[in-house]
């Protein structure tokens, strides 16, 4: 199959690909003194701020609400710097392309498994947040574990991964083509990070008074529907439990059980859309990949 | 019979290459849409790469291509470096330890695959790495690549490439290149950077090589350079193969048909 025989050329070069990851790596924090430390660097102040923001300046009735946010926070960062990143990992090294011989393909994957490890990084930062909040949880006597489903944890990381990496195939193998690829994604992205359940829960939207049904489950499906919701939606349950929220105006609000994540057809669903993007990713980059070199 | 000659090898068979080439307009989404929206077609013109190519270069050869501009010297050397794919026939490498995977080191222009904000060190790692070698060869190397480099001032090789000059990158790349235990080298007009004494040394690394029996393709525009180390040369006219053969008489028959004296 040629798949496989691609799959089998590009092991060949294990160690360029360890040491294209190594070199996205030195180049990132090239020159700073804290170096690799301002992966760890960044996502401590996020959670700072955001702990402050929601905890003495705009308190809402969701307990450590920050928590929530950072929980969809630090995967929507990954998704982001990953796909643009990547989106460049081609067309910035045309020169080395057009010169010498290497399975193509390795350039977005490096640049993906480079993000990989700072997103591992920040889930450490969450990870250290979310043992405070545990350990808070016992001291005032309602002592909590994080919810079982913690443990499917890697999964979720892996699907997340393969669809970053689907993506950044599709659209590194296209930026070659048509540089305006990488502005579309840039403002796709930003757009899109309202339309995934970061800054609120899926919950508010499967039980919105704003609209009526049927136009509410079709809404709500959508969301389902989408891997970048799922994923998020996910992450945020399995590290967070559910609590009652309160939804709608204050004059006719209602308490809802907020952080349930998504039905586990749509996880599994969810997977399976991962794998596909990345395995069409890849052929559609093979297939285009001849003719990177020869564009003037 | 007479007795079994050696592998080749590269062997060229009947390689065509073709290029579109987009005239007006605008390739991309904006030519999709000028497309659409106004029916102004990207007007694409096909130019012809390689005609029909058959070359055949024995192990241990040094084989110069030379011809005009775009006359498919450089499309040839892509082919072999295996960057570019023919539209029509194959190219093979007989005589090499792996035939699917022949070491080829291409000696890179200045500032390809080196990262300038990386290293000289760092970088000379990650350039063997993609010319095939681990880090543990590289490292066993590292002292023989900086000596051969020979910077003047050796502080130079953990400064980030992009405050090296021109001569340094070209020292850099082609030391690291010449280090990689190559089956075939292809040189690309990257001599011609760097001082004399840098070149001699260039030269006799050439030479060490052709005795070694390794197997060389360069293009050069320079016929001091092609007349000191090729031993045939390969005249290239519009994607086709003008003339081959003997160094001399390859380069006058080209100096003539461009009008130039010899």
């Amino acid at each position: 199959m040629r798949l496989l025989d691609e799959v089998r050329e590009a092991l060949r070069y294990r160690e360029l690909f360890d040491n294209l990851v190594q070199r996205e790596l030195q180049v990132r924090y090239k020159n700073s003194a804290l170096g690799v430390l301002w992966s760890l660097a960044n996502p401590i102040a996020r959670a700072l701020v955001l702990f402050a923001v929601f905890e003495f300046i705009v308190p809402l009735r969701v307990d450590s609400y920050s928590a929530y946010v950072l929980a969809a926070f630090f995967p929507w960062t990954y998704f982001l710097t990953g796909i643009l990143d990547a989106g460049e990992s081609v067309s910035k090294q045309m020169a080395l392309v057009k010169k010498v011989y290497f399975p193509r393909e390795l350039l977005p994957l490096a640049t993906t498994v480079a993000n990989l490890r700072h997103f591992l990084l920040s889930l450490c930062v969450l990870g250290l947040y979310l043992v405070y909040l545990y350990a808070k949880s016992w001291y005032i006597g309602d002592p909590k574990l994080p919810p079982a489903e913690i443990f499917l944890l890697p999964v979720l990381v892996v699907m997340q991964t393969l669809l970053i990496g689907g993506i950044a195939l599709y659209i590194s193998a296209l930026n070659v083509f048509f540089e305006d690829i990488k502005f579309l994604v840039a403002v796709a992205l930003d757009l899109m990070f309202y339309g995934v359940p970061i800054i609120y829960f899926l919950e508010q939207v499967q039980q919105t008074t704003v609209v009526a049904e049927p136009a509410r489950s079709v809404l709500y499906y959508l969301f389902l529907l989408n891997p970048f919701a799922v994923i998020l939606t996910s992450y945020r349950a399995f590290l967070l439990h559910p609590q009652q929220a309160p939804l709608g105006p204050a004059a006719q609000e209602t308490l809802i059980t907020v952080n349930q994540g998504v039905p586990w057809w749509a996880f599994w669903l969810c997977f399976a859309v991962c794998v596909l993007v990345f395995l069409g990713g890849y052929r559609f980059f093979n297939s285009r990949k001849w003719r990177f070199v020869e564009q003037l | 019979m007479t007795a079994a000659a050696p592998p080749n090898a590269i062997e060229v068979r009947n390689v065509s290459k073709r290029f579109h080439v987009i005239r007006h307009g605008y390739a991309g989404i904006k030519g999709k849409l000028g497309a659409l929206f106004k029916g102004q077609k990207p007007e694409v013109t096909e130019v012809t790469g390689l005609d029909d190519v058959n070359v055949t270069i024995a192990q241990g050869e040094t084989v110069a291509l030379i011809g005009r501009n775009g006359s498919g010297k450089s499309t040839l050397l892509s082919l072999v470096a295996n960057v570019m794919r023919p539209d029509a026939g194959t190219i093979a490498f007989p005589a090499s330890a792996d035939p699917a995977h022949p070491r080829i080191a291409p000696l890179l222009e200045v500032g390809a695959g080196f990262h300038p904000d990386l290293t000289g060190i760092q970088n000379v790692f990650f350039n063997g790495s993609i010319l095939g070698l681990t880090r543990a060869q590289m490292a066993e190397r590292l002292e023989s690549i900086k000596a051969f480099a020979d910077f003047e001032k050796p502080e130079y090789y953990d400064a980030p490439v992009r405050t090296y000059s021109s001569g340094m990158f070209v020292r850099l790349g082609f030391a690291v290149a010449v280090h990689t235990d190559p089956e075939i080298i292809l040189v690309d007009e990257t001599m011609a950077v760097g001082d004399e004494v840098f070149q001699e040394k260039c030269y006799a690394r050439i030479g060490e090589f052709q005795r070694e029996g390794r197997t060389i393709v360069l293009v050069s525009h320079d016929m001091d350079i092609v007349r000191r180390v090729a031993t045939r040369a390969l005249w290239l006219r519009q994607g086709r193969v003008t003339a081959d053969g003997d160094v001399e008489d390859v380069i006058h028959a080209y100096h003539r048909s461009v009008g130039l004296p010899d």
